[in-house]
């Protein structure tokens, strides 16, 4: 594991062809931190508001890793943001429900824990359905989501009847926002176990490379012998569940959930797998690229809140735009090294 | 009987069959579903979501999915009514919609440059246009409520083409007079795509792009049309909408990409491209009219609505979808 782990950073590694985008990304974000920094000094660099980024990209990188999932089968997840929002609705309800005041920790702990089982089991239920319908009825898969986004969302409105659920238990809150060892924010911790997770089965688990075969041609997996329905029921279950878990944080940041948050969210989950080298026709992409994306978006995202002339929207609009230059850029580099 | 067999196989058959239930349905719970009111309100209210399914139409025949196009209107109709506020506009209410027209034709054309080009998945480009969109409408334009709109058009929003008093509701209904464009850009556009040349492309580019290289179709041509086009479209129904409103709201179209695609989709357009029909979309369109007007009567909450919205795509695609792999099991056994 460990020799893994130091794989990832050695010399080797890094003059691979394909490393090269993850090399133009990892210079981009050294950039756009020095420039915030230089630019905002008092503001950008200061452990608050560090403190803070490590508290916010956790939630859309998350959800950026389960597009990854599903991109690299050749599909796209549109859905997550509304099984995040869910699975936050379902915990905040059970949580509610179940827990009294006068338990003890270790009861509390406990019914943590059944609560984190259930929903995430909806995560993956959802996903499975999502998964179902892609490869089982074989709708396109920005269809599939599309509707199942409005099925899901619509589940959490009936649920909460269009309102915000609150009074989760104070304890949920504390734990969801706290620090391990003292620095370090547990939605940043959840993220890094995630990506390691991700990391592992994308480039060493055979589903990963089931994956991968198949985003890159569905007909030469399916000769292959491979069950691509499974494949792609697995993809969009991971993408569930670790949606679920960006429901968890989300609900303990904002102590509260509700069905249409992080609607914006969507796009940028897209924009951050785009941006993190990953073809969106399927079959190529790393959760290091993604990884590195969502730290340039929140810097990027950060540093335009620190000056207050620039409006919020015209941040939709450097998206947008970000988007398709970043897609052009990467059209023109993969036409390079064809030839 | 081989010619009723035929339209049993068809998903538009299954939506009329869906409307006349929920008709009947109504109707035998209220009374008031077969009153000329009521009927002229469904009218109405097919209108705008009507346009913006030609338009959805004319890009799913193509294979590709827009969900750019209620920013693109909501700019296009947004910067026409300032700038006729700007000069004080007195003129021909034409002008209005050929100013709105161009702006989004000129919108439209960016979708096409780029998908022209690079050939990237729609969605995401028209994702990210619409955020381009809505960047510049509330980023640059700092667009809020405009409630005092240019004379003209005030003067054309109170035209009305149908007036009818129903004795059975008690209630008065009315026509307005820019149901006529809807209309007419319904006829254009089955006119478009069922006789002319590049209307048949449109459905050969949506059925195989290297096919419809090969046998000599100017793929890239057809592109920047049907997103030129689109655009035109979208831009005619931003000054629709500030008509029948008789207002400018910047956030009008806020949340209707999902039904419109969704009623495209229950129409019988298939996802993947290269089929559909004209009455398809309208069919589509008038059932989602009469459902949401319908949960409404019967008092349902409006925050059901996304959950049917979402059962409703879900449903249209699964059964397109499903006739799909029937057709192909038949295809093999025979």
């Amino acid at each position: 594991m460990i020799k893994q782990f130091k794989q990832m950073f050695a010399a080797g590694n890094w003059a691979h062809p394909a490393r090269d985008s993850v090399k133009r990304q990892l210079l981009l974000l050294v950039v756009l931190f020095a420039a915030m920094s230089i630019l905002r000094p008092s503001l950008f660099l200061t452990s608050s508001n560090l403190n803070a980024m490590a508290y916010q990209f956790p939630e859309y990188g998350l959800i950026a890793l389960g597009v990854l999932f599903a991109m690299i089968a050749g599909g796209i997840d549109l859905s997550l943001i509304g099984i995040a929002n869910l699975t936050a609705i379902l915990m905040a309800k059970l949580l509610i429900s179940w827990t009294k005041e006068e338990m003890s920790g270790i009861q509390n702990a406990g019914i943590f824990f059944i609560c984190f089982l259930l929903c995430m089991a909806v995560g993956a239920a959802c996903g499975m359905l999502n998964g179902c319908l892609i490869s089982g009825l074989k709708i396109p898969a920005m269809l599939a989501t599309l509707g199942s986004l409005q099925l899901f969302s619509g589940i959490g409105m009936i649920i909460t009847k269009g309102k915000a659920i609150t009074g989760v238990p104070e304890t949920y809150v504390t734990m969801g926002t706290g620090k391990l060892f003292g620095f370090l924010p547990v939605p940043l911790v959840i993220y890094i176990g995630a990506v390691f997770v991700c990391h592992y089965v994308m480039s060493r688990s055979t589903f990963g490379m089931r994956l991968k075969l198949m985003g890159t041609s569905q007909k030469a997996a399916l000769f292959a012998g491979q069950n691509n329905k499974r494949t792609t029921v697995k993809a969009h279950m991971a993408g569930g569940m670790l949606a679920s878990f960006s429901g968890f944080i989300m609900l303990a940041r904002m102590n509260s959930a509700r069905p249409d948050f992080g609607s914006s969210y969507t796009m940028q989950s897209i924009l951050i797998v785009v941006l993190g080298g990953v073809n969106p026709a399927g079959g190529f992409g790393t959760v290091k690229g993604v990884v590195l994306a969502t730290l340039i978006l929140q810097c990027f995202s950060s540093g335009l809140n620190m000056f207050p002339a620039i409006s919020p929207y015209l941040k939709q609009l450097a998206w947008g735009l970000t988007l398709l230059a970043v897609m052009i850029m990467n059209f023109y580099s993969r036409q390079r090294k064809a030839e | 009987m081989d010619r009723v067999k035929k339209i049993y196989t068809r998903n538009e058959f299954y939506t009329a069959a869906l409307i006349l239930v929920l008709a009947v349905f109504i109707e035998l719970r209220s009374g008031l579903f077969f009153t000329s009111n009521n009927i002229l309100d469904i009218l109405r209210g097919m209108i705008v979501p009507g346009m913006l399914g030609l338009s959805e139409y004319i890009v799913m025949v193509s294979g590709g999915c827009d969900v750019s196009f209620p920013y693109s209107a909501a700019l296009s109709m947004y910067s026409t009514i300032i700038l006729l506020k700007a000069v004080n506009f007195t003129g021909n209410v034409m002008i209005a919609f050929l100013l709105s027209c161009l702006f989004g034709i000129v919108i439209g054309m960016v979708n096409g440059l780029i998908i022209m080009r690079y050939r990237f998945p729609v969605l995401i480009v028209t994702l990210a246009t619409c955020s381009i969109c809505q960047g510049i409408l509330f980023g640059i334009l700092n667009a809020h409520e405009i409630p005092v709109i240019p004379q003209p058009i005030q003067n054309l929003a109170k035209s009305m083409l149908i007036r009818t008093y129903s004795e059975k509701a008690q209630m008065a209904g009315s026509l307005p007079l820019v149901f006529l464009v809807f209309f007419i850009l319904t006829a254009a556009v089955w006119f478009l795509m069922r006789r002319t040349t590049i209307g048949r492309s449109i459905f050969a580019v949506g059925g195989d792009v290297s096919s419809a290289e090969r046998i000599g179709i100017k793929v890239n041509f057809v592109y920047m049309f049907i997103y030129g086009f689109a655009g035109f479209i979208a831009g005619l129904t931003g000054m629709t909408r500030v008509v029948l409103m008789d207002t400018c709201h910047p956030n009008t179209f806020s949340g209707m990409d999902m039904t419109v695609i969704a009623a495209v989709i229950l129409g019988g357009t298939k996802v993947t491209g290269g089929s559909g029909s004209i009455t398809g979309v309208m069919l589509g369109t008038m059932l989602f009219v009469i459902v949401n007007n319908s949960l409404q009567l019967m008092g349902i909450p409006n925050y059901w609505q996304k959950f049917f919205l979402g059962v409703l795509i879900v449903l249209g695609t699964g059964i397109a979808a499903f006739q799909v792999s029937r057709k192909r099991k038949k295809g093999k056994a025979g």
